[in-house]
């Protein structure tokens, strides 16, 4: 049977997917800020932010009141957990994006960066891992949240060989330019959106089958 | 698998929230109310306004005052002897003390539906136009009527529509009860008590009972008492919790059951009451 209070579930899970598309906008228009080193971009990825913290807030709200009062049961109740987790790690992108855009505006004031490393690689694989964990949710397919804990290797490496390529395998640090510090940040800044990428798919994982795949090595 | 990610919508009416239903905030009024059975004083300083075409429930535990105050909205505790009380209830502006107001009158615009479904021994029909007849209504034809729409706006209609002529006691519990909540409504009240209409109710008729009442708080004011702070949570817009005859809280159901600001009611929500 179908009851009222369900279109409350419908209303929790368009707003994620709402915060799931302005964190991948914010992303996307970030990563075109750090090859373009347009400033303009940059601050619009900045006040882009506060949106997806109220919804954050919002999508809260709801799952407490869902909580509070329906007595959610079996599917639903795997819903709200993962719904929880995975407004917060949208959230968390979207703050990734915000350091992003504050870092390519500093790069940006001491004049263009020739060599940008793997960073542009490494993001369009952060974007593409994103969307793909943004649509398993989405389409409640397993199959593409399976794909993003594989493919959150590819932007580790990127990572990494950044890191490598820029300071050595000793890490020496004492050659390398203010700015190119500042691209390492974003780098990393990438790999974590990875990471939330990630955490977003180990939990559809969870509401799809109730299999918990944090921590498996 | 798809129904974990897409909840189906509702495919009945869409029910407007709370905030969105135009009427009077305080339709029913309840002011400085007491009550006595006897020397007993079952409630004690009670005032809360109650807006029109909301839930409102009635919680708290046995001896509390809730059905008390339920049953004295359409004066039916009239009928218990040696019964006193102080202050004023009032709907839609007048008192339903008013010497002026004939109490028959006010019991049909405020319905009545029981704790333990009371249908006549009649058939299906003759229980939904009982009342109509009463007060004389003979033409076959708005009987009819009447009994289709209230069936229909009780969710019962098409369930028993090729059997209105059989018996009303051959039901089920959960077809007994909407059956009453039909009756009541034939009646054209404004506003619909229900006493714990749902505690002798399986788990799927109590979802068709609290479906019909998140459909029917379109048109009418319901005040329901229940045991269930589930239901209570579930059903209402608003929710009242009451203790030795007091009114502990009312607030929105939302800030009661999410934030409420007595630690008695705090205690009793989360089960540490006693």
């Amino acid at each position: 049977m179908q009851r009222f209070f369900h279109d409350e579930l419908r209303q929790l899970r368009d707003d994620l997917i709402l915060m799931g598309e302005r964190s991948l906008d914010m992303s996307r228009l970030v990563l075109r800020a750090v090859e373009t080193g347009d400033d303009s971009l940059a601050l619009q990825v900045r006040g882009m932010d506060d949106r997806v913290d109220e919804l954050e807030k919002r999508v809260d709200r709801e799952i407490m009141r869902y909580l509070t009062l329906f007595g959610p049961m079996g599917s639903d109740v795997r819903l709200l957990l993962a719904a929880r987790d995975i407004g917060h790690d949208l959230e968390r992108i979207a703050d990734e994006a915000s350091v992003i855009a504050k870092r390519a505006m500093v790069i940006s004031e001491r004049g263009p960066l020739k060599n940008l490393l793997h960073v542009p690689a490494e993001g369009i694989i952060a974007c593409e891992v994103l969307r793909l964990a943004i649509d398993s949710f989405i389409e409640g397919d397993i199959a593409k949240a399976r794909l993003v804990l594989v493919r959150d290797a590819e932007i580790d490496a990127l990572n990494r060989k950044n890191y490598e390529e820029l300071f050595g395998k000793a890490g020496d640090t004492t050659k390398v330019s203010a700015s190119h510090v500042e691209l390492i940040f974003i780098s990393k800044a990438l790999e974590r959106i990875g990471d939330h990428s990630k955490n977003i798919a180990e939990q559809v994982i969870f509401l799809l089958s109730g299999e918990d795949v944090r921590h498996a090595r | 698998m798809s129904q974990i990610m897409n909840p189906p919508s509702s495919s009945r009416i869409k029910v407007r929230p709370a905030t969105e239903r135009e009427g009077r905030k305080d339709y029913i009024t309840i002011k400085d109310y007491g009550f006595w059975y006897g020397q007993k004083k079952a409630l004690d300083a009670i005032s809360l306004d109650i807006p029109e075409r909301q839930v409102i429930a009635f919680i708290g535990p046995s001896g509390c005052g809730k059905s008390t105050l339920l049953r004295n909205l359409n004066r039916m505790n009239d009928l218990v002897d040696g019964i006193s009380h102080e202050g004023d209830i009032t709907i839609n502006g007048r008192s339903i003390y008013d010497p002026g107001l004939e109490v028959i009158s006010l019991r049909r615009r405020v319905g009545m539906v029981f704790q333990k479904s009371n249908p006549f021994p009649k058939s299906v029909f003759e229980n939904v136009v009982y009342a109509l007849r009463v007060v004389g209504v003979r033409d076959r034809a708005v009987l009819e009527e009447a009994c289709e729409t209230s069936l229909r706006k009780a969710a019962l209609w098409d369930e028993v529509k090729d059997r209105l002529d059989d018996s009303a006691l051959g039901l089920s519990g959960g077809q007994m009860q909407r059956l009453c909540i039909a009756r009541a409504i034939a009646n054209r009240p404004e506003i619909l008590l229900m006493d714990e209409p749902c505690s002798a109710l399986d788990p799927i008729a109590t979802g068709k009972i609290e479906e019909l009442i998140h459909e029917l708080k379109e048109q009418f004011t319901i005040v329901i008492v229940t045991h269930s702070m589930q239901q209570a949570a579930r059903v209402s817009d608003r929710t009242a919790f009451f203790y030795l005859g007091k009114q502990i809280e009312y607030d929105t159901t939302e800030k009661i059951f999410m934030n409420p600001s007595q630690a008695q009611t705090e205690a009793y929500i989360s089960g540490r009451f006693g």
